[in-house]
């Protein structure tokens, strides 16, 4: 038997992870900081998207809590899930995002950004960046809304890749 | 701090796309398997032999036996039951810790034995994998379907199979000289080329050939393969086997 000696970094998941869990606490903060502040404009929304930040799909709920000169702030999270394999079990995935909506009814730009949680019912934990740039229908008087918007799912913890993929939603506010 | 939110969201964003150049790990491995005496002997805690056993069903079995040998006195055998009730049946041993990374080209060969008085069709014989934190460890491997080996994608994309009107069997209850070469790429620039006995039965040129994110279902590959498992990886016949190997090599060669 012949071989070159090894010497694999086997603390390289540790540190991975450690790094994700930093990351996941800053941006947890951000988003209760955003939310804690006073509201401009009290707006919730519950929708469902196809496709998108969730992966799939994802059923989400959205607060808005900031509005300046026809730009609505609004933070947002999800839930959705994504089988992988007898062994590594079953992904629950928490898209969060912060996104901004500008314009004026019925047409808004709708900008977003956060990350997608995703934690495995065998313990797996991972982070991927969430980004949105789409159009949103949602006419003053109605509650309803509908959005069609590109949503790349950006790896970065450990190699950058860049997937490309989009999402359609429904959506109520209240 | 409403204010500094957007440079804060920068700051996250862009540093967070640290790339992890880290990379110690092996490009060669090679085993005939002379050097044990007993089966736990392939495995140690200094990582300089295999890692890992996987023997799925109660009769499987792995043994080191000095009966049969391609090339000295000893060779490595495996028996695996077929699979049922949803479990894969697997009789393998693989080496982790490697690493072969984009752009590199990859040679795995081995010599094997199968044994069998009938075709066979859904074994599975050597894989190589990327470990990944969210996954089925996605890669490819060989698998001898109808009696002829092709190259299969763990992840869903078509078999890579042998030409037609040109394919050669599988020879069974002799032993087979298989070499796999794999050009690595995320894209389609990769290259796989597989000899058996010295003949190239499989030459697929500008594919790709190392696994890549896919949604939630699989995430953080590296563009890295890290494990390489050989013997029955899977028995999806609907036989119980028996292989043997002898002179298995894992190595980068350029």
């Amino acid at each position: 038997m012949e071989n070159e000696p090894a010497a694999f970094n086997g603390n390289a998941v540790t540190v991975i992870n450690m790094k994700a869990v930093f990351w996941v606490c800053i941006f947890t903060l951000l988003v209760y900081q955003s939310a804690s502040q006073e509201l401009m404009v009290k707006s919730k929304a519950v929708f469902f998207e196809l496709g998108g930040s969730g992966g799939i799909a994802s059923l989400n709920f959205e607060k808005q809590f900031s509005e300046r000169n026809n730009t609505r702030f609004a933070w947002r999270t999800g839930i959705s899930v994504a089988p992988v394999d007898r062994n590594s079990g079953t992904g629950i995935i928490l898209p969060v995002l912060l996104h901004a909506l500008t314009g004026k009814a019925p047409h808004r730009l709708d900008l977003g950004i956060g990350q997608g949680i995703t934690v495995t019912t065998k313990g797996s934990f991972y982070l991927l960046t969430t980004a949105c740039a789409g159009y949103r229908y949602q006419k003053e008087e109605s509650p309803w809304f509908y959005r069609l918007a590109y949503t790349p799912l950006i790896s970065w913890l450990e190699h950058w890749q860049v997937q490309h993929w989009g999402g359609i939603s429904i959506g109520y506010t209240f | 701090m409403k204010k500094w939110l957007p440079s804060i969201w920068c700051i996250i964003f862009i540093s967070g796309c640290q790339k992890d150049t880290h990379h110690e790990a092996q490009h060669f491995f090679r085993d005939g398997f002379e050097d044990y005496t007993t089966f736990r002997d392939l495995f140690s805690e200094s990582k300089q032999r295999w890692s890992i056993a996987e023997i799925t069903h109660p009769d499987n079995e792995i043994t080191l036996d000095s009966a049969k040998a391609r090339t000295g006195k000893k060779s490595i055998k495996f028996t695996a039951s077929p699979s049922t009730n949803g479990v894969v049946s697997k009789a393998s041993i693989a080496k982790q810790n490697m690493s072969f990374i984009e752009g590199e080209t990859v040679r795995l060969s081995a010599s094997l034995f199968l044994e069998s008085m009938l075709p066979v069709s859904g074994l599975f014989i050597m894989d190589i994998e990327e470990h990944t934190a969210i996954g089925a460890m996605p890669g490819m491997r060989l698998m001898i379907v109808d009696d002829y080996l092709r190259v299969e994608y763990k992840t869903g994309d078509k078999d890579i199979s042998q030409p037609e009107g040109r394919k050669i069997a599988f020879p069974r209850n002799q032993w087979v000289n298989i070499t796999w070469e794999l050009k690595l790429s995320r894209v389609r620039k990769g290259t796989v080329r597989l000899w058996q006995n010295g003949e190239l039965i499989i030459e697929s040129m500008n594919i790709q050939t190392l696994p890549k994110d896919l949604l939630y279902f699989q995430q953080g590959t590296k563009g890295i393969y890290n494990s390489c498992e050989a013997g029955i990886t899977a028995n999806s016949t609907r036989q119980k086997l028996t292989l043997w190997a002898d002179d298995v090599i894992f190595e980068k060669i350029n």
